[in-house]
């Protein structure tokens, strides 16, 4: 059979006045979405919807990446895993100076090596050395 | 109404929503059909038809008269039936899932259809072929289009119509024969 054998003719059919309410609907939602804008943009509503949308976006990426944006303490963490060599061997490998790192280090956590072998051989009394960084004005808590 | 007198009153804020409303009155038969016998559910295309509308009225001001009315407006019909389907075949997982075997149980199963068995028959046939050569071959055979107004739709060569209908017409005679 060829198809111009098939007389040609439209099979679906549509609920009773479907074209004579179709222009109502569609201008419904027209003038619907009209009003949405004039209150919204022409209003001047807009920074009190974006703001909050704004907020909720930042928290569902947030929610959506959580290994992307950790806490302090779990870098932290993460961090005190890393062996001194390779702190140093980055610190070596980076610009920053001995001054700029002392001053980003907390006085508490400051770790001095154990003795100094100059001033061992010497055998200094505290009270020498005391009277002697006092001399030089060296300040005791930026050895 | 011609298409010059109904952008004139398009262009007017006075009688922009009454050319409007002639536009849609003037236009949604065609709209319709065109996109029924894409999706064939009658919920869908009347989605469908809405949403072409708005975006007409949305996109009014960026019209050029390059292009008749009619052509830009079945462009943007064209455009949305291909993307409704392109997103229903995208929203089941599962690779086999068959939107044209839908559409061919929503033909049967459709109390809205006043044809015999070779019209059902027919309509199963063009539902088999790929969406673009369904389209291309409803809107020459039954919207009776030029393919020179096909092209201008479609953004597609003359040349590349005509092969794709020819074939599209082989395919729908073969299944026909088959049973």
């Amino acid at each position: 059979m060829k198809l111009d054998d098939i007389h040609k003719k439209n099979i679906f059919d549509v609920p009773d006045r479907y074209f004579d309410q179709l222009p109502g609907q569609i201008q419904k939602r027209i003038t619907k979405k009209e009003n949405l804008y004039t209150s919204v943009v022409r209003n001047g509503y807009w920074p009190r919807l974006a703001i909050p949308a704004l907020g909720l976006v930042l928290v569902l990426i947030f929610f959506a990446n959580p290994g992307k944006y950790q806490s302090v303490e779990s870098i932290e963490v993460m961090l005190a895993e890393v062996s001194d060599e390779d702190v140093i061997a980055y610190l070596q490998s980076t610009d920053i100076t001995i001054e700029e790192i002392m001053e980003h280090v907390d006085g508490e956590a400051l770790v001095l090596e154990p003795a100094d072998p100059l001033t061992n051989d010497l055998e200094i009394e505290n009270l020498d050395l005391n009277a002697l960084m006092d001399n030089y004005g060296i300040d005791e808590n930026y050895l | 109404m011609e298409d010059k007198e109904l952008l004139n009153k398009l262009r007017m804020p006075d009688t922009r929503n009454y050319g409007f409303n002639l536009l849609v009155r003037q236009y949604q038969q065609k709209v319709y059909w065109h996109i029924r016998k894409m999706v064939i559910d009658h919920d869908d295309a009347d989605d469908l038809v809405q949403e072409v509308f708005v975006k007409v009225w949305k996109n009014l001001d960026s019209f050029r008269e390059d292009a008749s009315l009619f052509t830009w407006i079945y462009r943007i019909a064209t455009n949305e039936c291909l993307n409704f389907l392109r997103k229903k075949k995208n929203r089941f997982f599962i690779p086999i899932h068959d939107v044209a075997a839908e559409l061919s149980t929503k033909l049967d199963s459709s109390p809205a259809l006043a044809g015999d068995e070779i019209q059902l028959k027919l309509q199963k046939a063009i539902l088999k072929l790929p969406d673009k050569q369904r389209l291309v071959f409803n809107m020459k055979y039954f919207d009776e289009l030029k393919y020179e107004e096909i092209s201008e739709i479609t953004d597609t060569s003359v040349g590349s119509l005509k092969a794709s209908y020819h074939l599209a017409v082989k395919k729908i005679e073969e299944y026909i024969k088959s049973d």
